[in-house]
């Protein structure tokens, strides 16, 4: 009966959206929520600007602490245009790893540490997201820092031989259970597990083309928030960024992309209770759209008994339900899916208005969380303009081919999810099939 | 449900002041502090322009005070008295209570009739008897989200949480719903109905039962190891038929002194005005009446040097869990070993990420381990890389502690940390739910909310020859407890496992008061149940179950 309960953290808007009654069945009444008309606090609108190299900067003055917050977003193409797409987590994890700019690692960790700056990065399906918090007096250095690590990445050859070690033991060695998860994982967010040649192929000139050519300014975004104004703001992004210059326009890809693994996914634990998950590939499509219906779609799979924690930004949404132990997945798993075939078409004008006010109203409360401004400056989530584009975006997002299938448990239960057999293309046709 | 705090507020737990030692604290902007007639204490930010609010209330009221016939009442209410507020927790239904009831007294007999072991019919026959009645519960609850009222108000998530040392809820409005927000919370605390306690019972029973509460059981291990006698060493996992036991009544008056004004602060940030916010707070909240708070807690007195442990338990990877005891958030030094913490593991240039690099992964260095209000852990928790052992990680941090015990820290290592901890304040101000929860954690924690804002000074205070002092007098041998995590992915656990477990778990809670000793006994016994054959291991299972019913 109880829901699940967060700490005390920051929420992303579609969570501040399910949080805030979505959590209805689909054709519960659609009752006025709201007593009174909701205002958008001013300090919610950012001022923007542009680097003449195209990156977009968006400021949030708040001159309350000496604190500035920043999130910087960089573009990467679509997985499935990108035949190095693979590379992405391991090459990521190098750049943290590494120096930057004329700084050793060990150099480049102290001057970040010096200043209590971290900057985490995380992977979305067409996009990579640094996020840093300094104080003012240390805005200026901790900016450098950031576009350092970003555009000027040193790969050190010394942190290479390790990760690649850890990446052959991943997708290699690791038992049954990690290794399906991670292949499953790599396949929702259509990224493909790297070959043996390819990382031993891998090398820092390598890497440092890869970098080259996908880390751009154009299409880049970078958000503040805090004790800065306008000016400020402009003199120290020209300073720090100012320099970094789009490289040539990657070369046309030598290699068609690697399509990710399809799946299914099964890990054999003997003697345990299967747990079936079904996960949507979140490949960039429909991205604003997706955020904006995300609320919607997990409330109505939560109401149907089904498992469906809030993903991160970006991360892909999984459903998942238990099998008891001693009975067969299949009919969970044909559950999940009747569940999510269903959803489109239910989808109507009464969703379409309560998505709209609790929009509104979550927007209000990011007032409380400057984090969850920052991400949602970069990453808005966007309304669909009529019912149609929403139940199309919601067929494209839910449909057989954007699943994925993972389960877990005893053998003898997971023996009808296996894939089936590929057919034979110069076969004969069944009987049956109509002919054309 | 035991959750973990932001790593920074954790950080800041162990931090805190003395307050009678101190000047006054630095005043934090937009704060306004009263006392309401019955003895509530407000703390209210004001946040002019956010257009919303955070509120929380926390109650000075957590695991550690439960008394041994009311284990798991903490964990309880934050699931049914706080957090969402259900229509059926706010209004009259005459015909809940009964029903209610009705269910108690057969959960109850059903229970007895399990620890008896009575003829199975008349078992299934109270089961679906207490299953229907589940069910007209059930359908008696409004399932409609948007009814709950904070959801219905375009509010966040309402959340509740508990911890051994406070019991606390929070949610975000929009600033027109303080009043909607007062007038609920008085009418959840002046009725207790708990109408969501069968569920959430069973619920946490079944977690407890099925080894899923407590989340990490390495932790858990420690804590026990290393806090033997005290609360805060207690696992809930152990506890599960106690929690069973417990009854609506028993719960009820128990929330009724926990919660009692005099153990509870209001804690408000956003866009609230304290002129109009307080006389609505004291018309709602402040007029509940007082109560009498439960009976403190009678604990015992933590040795700190009760000497060197080590535990070794079976998990999915290695691990190794290094704690040492250290002194409770008011002890003068307890801003010097929270430096330490950070010197230790604070980035990626801190000392042991930095030197045992090569050797380990997944360093984390926290204090304030499980709590601050009583002497906690400072706690060092590490990944062998592949090809390296337990025991090279262990021996390399050892050599690091010694070093820290022999040689005054650099002073760019002591700016270093202090520049983290500065900025880990300067930040979770800037976030309202942040800043809420650290200031109800303080003020549960020392007393006041000032210990947080006194914090900077106390961290300055402590130059590197208090950390060497700290050190030395914190980090030796005496005070260190250590849990060795070996991987065996070959025994997992199936059904018969985890039923051998829970019958052994319970038999050796009550022969065995030492949790080392007993998580030792414990894993040797399932060790040896593995080894039998598949029709000996029911036998023992059988015999165990006996032999568990005999005994009570």
């Amino acid at each position: 009966m109880r829901r699940p309960v967060r700490p005390f953290a920051a929420f992303p808007l579609p969570a501040l959206m399910v949080a805030s009654g979505l959590l209805a069945p689909a054709r519960a009444s659609a009752r006025a929520v709201v007593q009174a008309p909701v205002q958008i606090p001013a300090s919610a609108r950012p001022q923007t600007f542009t680097l003449p190299n195209g990156l977009e900067v968006a400021l949030f003055e708040d001159h309350s602490l000496p604190l500035v917050k920043g999130e910087l977003r960089v573009a990467l193409p679509p997985p499935a245009q990108d035949p190095e797409a693979w590379l992405r987590p391991l090459g990521l994890g190098l750049m943290a790893l590494g120096g930057s700019g004329s700084r050793s690692a060990a150099a480049f960790a102290q001057s970040a540490d010096a200043l209590g700056l971290q900057l985490p990065a995380s992977l979305g399906p067409r996009s990579v997201t640094w996020r840093f918090t300094t104080r003012t007096q240390d805005q200026g250095t901790a900016l450098d820092l950031l576009a350092d690590r970003v555009a000027r990445p040193a790969f050190d050859p010394l942190a290479l031989e390790p990760a690649r070690l850890e990446a052959w033991s991943e997708v290699g060695e690791a038992q049954a259970l990690p290794l399906a998860r991670l292949r499953f994982e790599r396949s929702l967010a259509a990224l493909p597990l790297p070959g043996e040649r390819q990382l031993a192929s891998l090398d820092p000139t390598a890497l440092a083309a890869w970098h080259r050519a996908r880390f751009r300014p154009e299409g880049a975004r970078l958000a503040l928030w805090g004790d800065l104004d306008l000016a400020q703001a402009r003199q120290l992004a020209l300073l720090a960024f100012g320099a970094w210059t789009a490289g040539a326009a990657p070369a046309p890809a030598a290699s068609p992309a690697q399509a990710p693994e399809p799946g299914p996914f099964l890990a054999a634990l003997p003697g345990e209770a299967s747990e079936v998950r079904i996960g949507l590939v979140e490949d960039g499509t429909d991205a604003a759209l997706r955020r904006y219906l995300e609320p919607w779609v997990r409330a109505q799979l939560e109401a149907a008994g089904l498992r469906s924690p809030a993903p991160g930004p970006g991360a892909p949404l999984v459903v998942s339900a238990d099998a008891p132990l001693g009975t067969p997945a299949a009919p969970t798993k044909a559950r999940l899916e009747a569940a999510l075939e269903a959803l489109p078409a239910t989808f109507g004008d009464r969703d379409l208005a309560t998505l709209a006010r609790h929009a509104a109203t979550a927007r209000v409360l990011l007032g409380l969380h400057p984090g969850d401004q920052l991400a949602d400056a970069l990453a808005p989530a966007a309304p669909p303009p009529d019912l149609e584009t929403a139940r199309a975006a919601l067929r494209r997002w839910l449909g057989p081919a954007n699943r994925r299938l993972f389960a877990s448990g005893d053998p003898g239960a997971l023996a009808g999810l296996q894939a089936p057999e590929p057919k034979d293309p110069q076969a004969p046709r069944p009987a049956s099939t109509p002919k054309r | 449900m035991r959750r973990s705090l932001p790593p920074f507020l954790a950080a800041m737990v162990s931090g805190a002041l003395a307050a009678q030692a101190l000047p006054p604290a630095p005043p934090l902007p937009g704060l306004t502090e009263r006392r309401l007639a019955n003895g509530a204490e407000v703390i209210l930010v004001r946040r002019p322009g956010s257009g919303a609010f955070r509120a929380s209330l926390f109650f000075r009221q957590g695991g550690v005070d439960e008394p041994p016939q009311l284990l798991g009442a903490t964990e309880l209410l934050s699931r049914c008295l706080l957090g969402p507020a259900w229509p059926e927790d706010l209004q009259d239904d005459p015909g809940l209570e009964p029903l209610l009831q009705q269910e108690d007294a057969l959960a109850e007999a059903l229970r007895m009739a399990g620890a008896q072991g009575g003829d199975p019919q008349a078992r299934e026959e109270l089961a679906a008897a207490h299953g229907a009645l589940l069910g007209r519960l059930e359908a008696r609850y409004d399932l409609d989200a948007s009814k709950e009222a904070y959801q219905g108000a375009g509010g966040l998530d309402p959340q509740a949480v508990d911890t051994r040392d406070f019991l606390a809820e929070g949610v975000e409005l929009p600033a027109g719903a303080f009043e909607l927000w007062c007038r609920t919370e008085t009418e959840r605390l002046h009725r207790v109905v708990l109408s969501r306690l069968p569920f959430a019972r069973a619920s946490l029973v079944a977690d407890l039962k099925s080894g899923a509460f407590p989340k990490d059981p390495a932790v858990a291990v420690l804590l026990g190891a290393a806090l033997p006698g005290h609360p805060y060493g207690r696992n809930l996992g152990d506890y599960a038929a106690a929690v069973e036991a417990l009854r609506r009544d028993e719960l009820r008056a128990y929330a009724r002194r926990a919660c009692s004004p005099g153990r509870m602060a209001v804690v408000l940030v956003g866009d609230l005005d304290p002129e109009s916010a307080l006389p609505i707070l004291e018309r709602t909240l402040g007029a509940l009446p007082p109560g009498t708070p439960p009976e403190p807690p009678v604990l015992p007195d933590l040795n700190l040097g009760l000497g060197d442990r080590r535990v070794q338990i079976q998990g999915e990877d290695s691990r190794v869990l290094t704690g040492w005891r250290i002194p409770a958030r008011t002890s003068p030094d307890a801003p010097a070993l929270e430096v330490l913490a950070r010197i230790l593991g604070g980035g990626p240039s801190a000392r042991l990420p930095l030197r045992l690099k090569g050797i380990a992964t997944d360093i984390h260095v926290s204090t304030g381990r499980p709590g601050g209000r009583y002497p906690n852990l400072l706690v060092v928790d590490a990944t062998p890389r592949p090809g390296h052992s337990l025991q090279e990680v262990e021996e390399a941090l050892d050599r690091e502690i010694l070093l820290l015990r022999q040689v005054p820290v650099s002073q760019e290592e002591w700016n270093r940390a202090l520049a983290q901890l500065e900025v880990g304040r300067l930040d979770l101000q800037a976030d309202a739910g942040e800043l809420a929860a650290a200031l109800g954690m303080a003020w549960a924690q020392t007393g006041s909310w000032q210990g947080l804002t006194r914090e900077a000074d106390r961290f300055r205070a402590a130059g590197p020859e208090a950390l060497q002092r700290a050190a030395a007098d914190y980090l030796v041998p005496s005070h260190r407890t250590v849990v060795e995590v070996v991987p065996d992915p070959s025994r997992r656990l199936d059904a018969q496992d985890r039923a051998f477990l829970e019958v052994l778990r319970t038999l050796a809670l009550r022969q065995v008061e030492d949790p080392a000793q007993r998580e030792s006994l414990v894993a040797e016994g399932l060790r040896q149940f593995q080894m039998l054959p598949q029709a000996e291991r029911a036998k023992t299972l059988d015999l165990l179950r006996h032999q568990l019913q005999g005994a009570r």
